[in-house]
């Protein structure tokens, strides 16, 4: 028995039988540095199925950089390259038609950057095992936040390499977890080498940023971590814990928002106290296992010029949303079942689901949102035919703010659907393959707020079944992602978009030009 | 503000002292200065901090009356410890003596089979003893597959690097390359200097302060191995793994067909066990693929039995039978009966309260070994263990005075275990199984030579020690 015959027999049915009745096709083509142009030896590249399962195809690339694929079956896929030191490319697609002979495919490699440097305490001294993050800038509903996208440990010469990075600004963090909170004499102030941004500081407001370019390697960065004073928070754990090892853990909280990265870890006693020492002042938010089934309410604290007390933490117990749907206008309520879900306030995730957090379809296609983690979070509807009419929580209108799911509450969401009718096509001067975006301004809430699309190679684009409102249609590079729901950054750009006004049933045709990666990069730094 | 502390510090460093001592390296055993050196106090969340001067010397002040730990760091040693001293007003303190040993170093890069880095990759760090490998750490190589380890302490070691495949793991695509085939990317690990067993790696020797660099490690590929066939009377309550039987290495589990063919293609060289689970019926059975694919394999779930087993003392411990022959334990205790039982050899592990331990296994009535427990059927029960509390103790001390802490080491059979004495040359070994031991004070213990032929060469103190005895001990000795 052949292997095909046997893959057929035991699993990827529906992939083979297309195989089996398709006549093959073959894909060749050469791989290239992005930036020189050069052939690239030793590259993986792989044909993935689009459907992410069944039958796939792998190749590495030759001395010329060629690559190629004979067999192929009839099918549309992803491309993937894998080399060391350059990006994982997966958004190219490929459709491959029964015996087509795809030809002179060009992939470019972009290589990846990297920023090497030693982690020294305030006497020049290397730092052993420290932790050094690059965090690099994210945008959260419209607001500026950072992200941790790489992270190394120092060797014994203090030295850390941070790798994978893509071509963009990064600040540096570092801290060390090993090194003790020392005192001239036992009682006496104490002192505890402190968690730094480049180049010095506690806040990453204060932080310089390190520009790295595609394939670029900067180094000889040093972080200076001082030796500052070091305060403790205490405090008592207000239930019985049914694991013996959960973390009590202080994290920064930098401009109003979690600093995940500094976080410091605490010491639980049999009795239930705990005490976090090595603490510089600031503000901290104290919680017990963030990760874990068994959280605590987040407690802030202001530490230093003295210790601080965070009380008595408190469990976290899990909230309950029901949601019910309800098709506007038509008597027979046929929606399927929706994708919706709670889009949490903040972007950490470890602040967003439980650990045995559950989404219940229930028979008349509601939902039940059990055993989810208290907080700020907001519903999103994800369809490509309906749209969120309007939307109560308990009663109360949704607005922008979403829905605050309080500490062990129950909670009644009454969604109203409408059917998406409207739609906008349109051309893109002068780019075959770019980004289409197409902004919502005044659409209720439950939605994702901005769309998105690709270019059919011709430039051409097409948005189906959108919610009725007002829109701005911009087209931007491929492969990049800006701050939409800003309204600063709309703002500044809102020109260079068409304006649309959808009503319920019409069809929109607008042209755009591509705005250039300069001027939404400087559109960006102009967010305070 | 620092620098006040600085200045008060070197201040105070002229009163007297209420702990001191010396800083050597510990190959040439000369002083060492600059060392920051912490008196880390049991009760105390802050350590005291000095820094060691000329020769090596330094000096606590101010200390409070408690117990504390005397800790070394400078860079390029390893973190040294001294023994515990406890500080008491009006108690003179003898010297503390902390070696220091300058770190080993090893580096070098793992590269695919194709000559390329690869980044990302696991790479084990192996130690050896009397039972076998073990390994003591895991890391990954960086972009440029390159790897640099610098905290082990001096010894021996062996180095295997694998492909994490979990970057990339499309477990549900299943990929031929140009000529139809799975290609050979299914990377084993492999140890240094390329081999893929750890009886041929080649020994890493690593001397304090020695660096060991451009170590390659080419990873091997193979074919991966498929194994197909069937489960008997496969139903969907079943369910289905295939383990590698090392230990480390992660297995899969998936569904067969409803008529309960199976086949995976993507299983690396080596012996696995095929385990089929369900309420009544279960399957362990061993299969070897190192050699090349196998099909038809006729999986078998068997009924299982269940025997009583009682355990006296001891609230809140745990059994586990683990069957010699597979990797999997067994832990299905209910109303007082182990059950899922299949023939075979089983292991018996137990957790309990700190301080009890084993005092007899029977099986109907008959004393067995707790690492040899046979059973063929229901008939074999009851299993009974008995805990006890009654544990002994060794308080003892050194006839002769050292120049620091001495490795006292308490041998049975191939097992062992140790102390270091104190300042004092005391030791004490609490919670000790009541038996017949061997005792030696070594100086200069080395942990991976140490063996039971090694213990037999050298003077010792044989005791047999009863329930709730303390034994007081005087021993010389041993210099290595």
């Amino acid at each position: 028995m052949s292997l095909i015959f046997r893959l057929l027999v035991w699993g990827w049915t529906g992939t083979l039988l297309l195989w089996g009745a398709s006549e093959q096709g073959t894909v060749e083509g050469v791989v290239r540095h992005s930036i020189n142009g050069a052939a690239l030896k030793g590259v993986i590249v792989r044909l993935v199925p689009h459907v992410e399962e069944g039958l796939g195809y792998v190749a590495s690339t030759d001395e010329g950089g060629a690559f190629h694929f004979s067999d192929v079956a009839a099918a549309e896929y992803r491309v993937t390259l894998e080399r060391a030191g350059f990006a994982t490319g997966g958004t190219q697609y490929l459709q491959v038609k029964a015996g087509e002979h795809i030809r002179s495919l060009e992939l470019k490699a972009v290589p990846l950057g990297a920023i090497e440097g030693r982690v020294v305490d305030s006497d020049g001294e290397p730092l052993v095992g420290a932790d050094v993050a690059a965090l690099r800038t994210d945008w959260w509903r419209g607001t500026r936040v950072f992200q941790a996208v790489a992270s190394a440990i120092t060797d014994d010469r203090g030295d850390f390499r941070l790798s994978g990075l893509e071509a963009d600004s990064y600040r540096l963090f570092a801290i060390t977890r090993r090194e003790f909170t020392v005192a001239d004499r036992p009682g006496a102030a104490e002192f505890h080498v402190a968690p730094t941004y480049y180049p010095g500081g506690q806040d990453v407001t204060g932080s310089a940023a390190i520009d790295v370019a595609d394939g670029q390697e900067v180094r000889g960065i040093e972080i200076k971590l001082p030796m500052t004073p070091a305060f403790h928070v205490r405090g008592r754990i207000g239930f019985a814990a049914k694991e013996p090892n959960f973390t009590i853990t202080a994290v920064r909280v930098d401009a109003g928002r979690r600093a995940p990265w500094f976080e410091i870890y605490g010491k639980k006693e049999q009795d239930g106290t705990f005490d976090i020492h090595g603490v510089p002042a600031g503000t901290y938010e104290v919680a017990v296992d963030a990760f874990g089934a068994q959280a605590s309410e987040p407690v802030t604290v202001t530490v230093g010029p003295k210790d601080a007390d965070a009380g008595v933490l408190r469990q976290l117990l899990p909230a309950t949303v029901r949601a019910r749907f309800t098709l506007a206008g038509e008597t027979e309520q046929s929606f399927g079942d929706p994708m919706f879900m709670l889009q949490a306030a903040s972007p950490q995730p470890e602040r967003t689901a439980w650990a045995n957090a559950e989404r219940k379809r229930q028979p008349d296609h509601g939902l039940v949102f059990d055993n989810h983690r208290p907080g700020r979070y907001h519903p999103l509807l994800i369809s490509s035919d309906f749209f969120v009419e309007s939307m109560t929580f308990n009663g109360q209108a949704v607005d922008d703010k979403g829905i605050l799911l309080a500490n062990g509450s129950q909670g009644e969401l009454a969604v109203t659907l409408a059917r998406g009718v409207a739609s906008i096509t349109g051309q893109v001067k002068g780019c075959a393959n770019c980004r289409v975006v197409a902004v919502a301004e005044n659409v209720p809430p439950g939605g994702p707020g901005v769309f998105g699309s690709g270019t059919n190679g011709s430039g051409g684009f097409v948005f189906r079944k959108l919610v009725p409102g007002k829109y701005i249609v911009f087209a931007v590079p491929e492969d990049s992602s800006w701050p939409w729901q800003n309204a600063t950054f709309l703002g500044l750009l809102r020109e260079r978009g068409a304006e649309v006004d959808l009503r319920a049933g019409s069809s929109a045709q607008v042209q755009v030009g591509m705005i250039a990666l300069e001027e939404l990069k400087r559109a960006e730094a102009q967010i305070p | 503000m620092i620098a006040l502390a600085m200045l008060a510090m070197a201040a105070q460093a002229q009163a007297s002292c209420a702990v001191q001592g010396t800083i050597v390296d510990g190959v040439s055993g000369n002083g060492l200065a600059r060392v920051r050196v912490y008196a880390v106090s049991e009760g105390n969340a802050a350590a005291v901090l000095r820094r060691s001067g000329e020769g090596g010397r330094f000096c606590f002040e101010q200390l409070t009356a408690g117990k504390y730990r005397v800790e070394a760091r400078r860079s390029g040693y390893l973190d040294g410890e001294g023994p515990a001293v406890e500080v008491a007003r009006g108690r003179a303190m003898p010297d503390v003596r902390v070696k220091l040993l300058r770190r080993p170093v090893v580096s070098g890069t793992v590269l695919r089979p194709d000559g390329q880095p690869a980044p990302g990759s696991e790479l084990s760090v192996w130690r050896r003893n009397r039972t076998g490998p073990y390994q003591v750490s895991i890391i990954e190589t960086d972009d440029r597959g390159m790897f640099r380890l610098s905290d082990l302490a001096p010894g021996t070691y062996y180095l295997s690097a694998k492909r994490n495949l979990q970057a990339n793991d499309q477990r549900t695509v299943e990929y031929l390359n140009n000529k139809g085939e799975r290609p050979r990317v299914q990377e084993a690990p492999t140890y240094f200097p390329g081999v893929l067993a750890f009886a041929e790696a080649r020994p890493i020797v690593l001397k304090a302060g020695q660096e060991v660099n451009g170590i390659l490690i080419g990873l091997r590929e193979g074919t991966p191995r498929r194994l197909s066939g069937r489960v008997v009377g496969f139903s969907e309550d079943l369910t289905f793994e295939i383990l590698p039987l090392e230990e480390g290495q992660e297995g899969v589990s998936f569904t067969p067909a409803p008529d309960g063919q199976f086949m995976r293609g993507d299983l690396a060289p080596g012996k696995y066990v095929v385990y089929v689970d369900g309420d009544s019926r279960r399957a362990e059975q061993v299969v070897d693929l190192t050699n090349g694919d196998v099909d038809g394999m006729v999986v078998q779930p068997q009924p299982t039995f269940a025997i009583p087993v009682t355990v006296t003392g001891g609230d809140g411990s745990k059994l586990t039978l683990m069957n010699t022959g597979a990797r999997r334990e067994l832990h299905r205790i209910d109303h007082g009966q182990i059950s899922g039982l299949l023939p075979g050899v089983y292991r018996l592990w137990m957790t309990f309260p700190p301080s009890w331990y084993i005092k007899s296994v029977t099986l109907k009535g008959k004393p067995v070994a707790p690492d040899r427990v046979e059973l063929s059927g229901a008939q074999d029960g009851p299993l009974e263990v008995a805990l006890s509390s009654g544990m002994a103790r060794i308080d003892g001390h050194l006839t002769e005075a050292t120049s620091g802490p001495v490795t006292i080491v308490l041998a049975h059979g191939e097992e062992w275990r140790v102390e270091q004495t104190d300042l004092e040359g005391r030791f004490t070994f609490a919670a000790v199984v009541p038996g017949k031991y061997r005792i030696y004070a070594v100086e200069g213990f080395d942990e991976d030579s140490w063996d039971a032929d090694a213990g037999a060469a050298l003077p010792g103190t044989d005791v047999e020690l009863a329930e709730r005895e303390v034994r007081r001990l005087a021993l010389p000795v041993v210099h290595q």
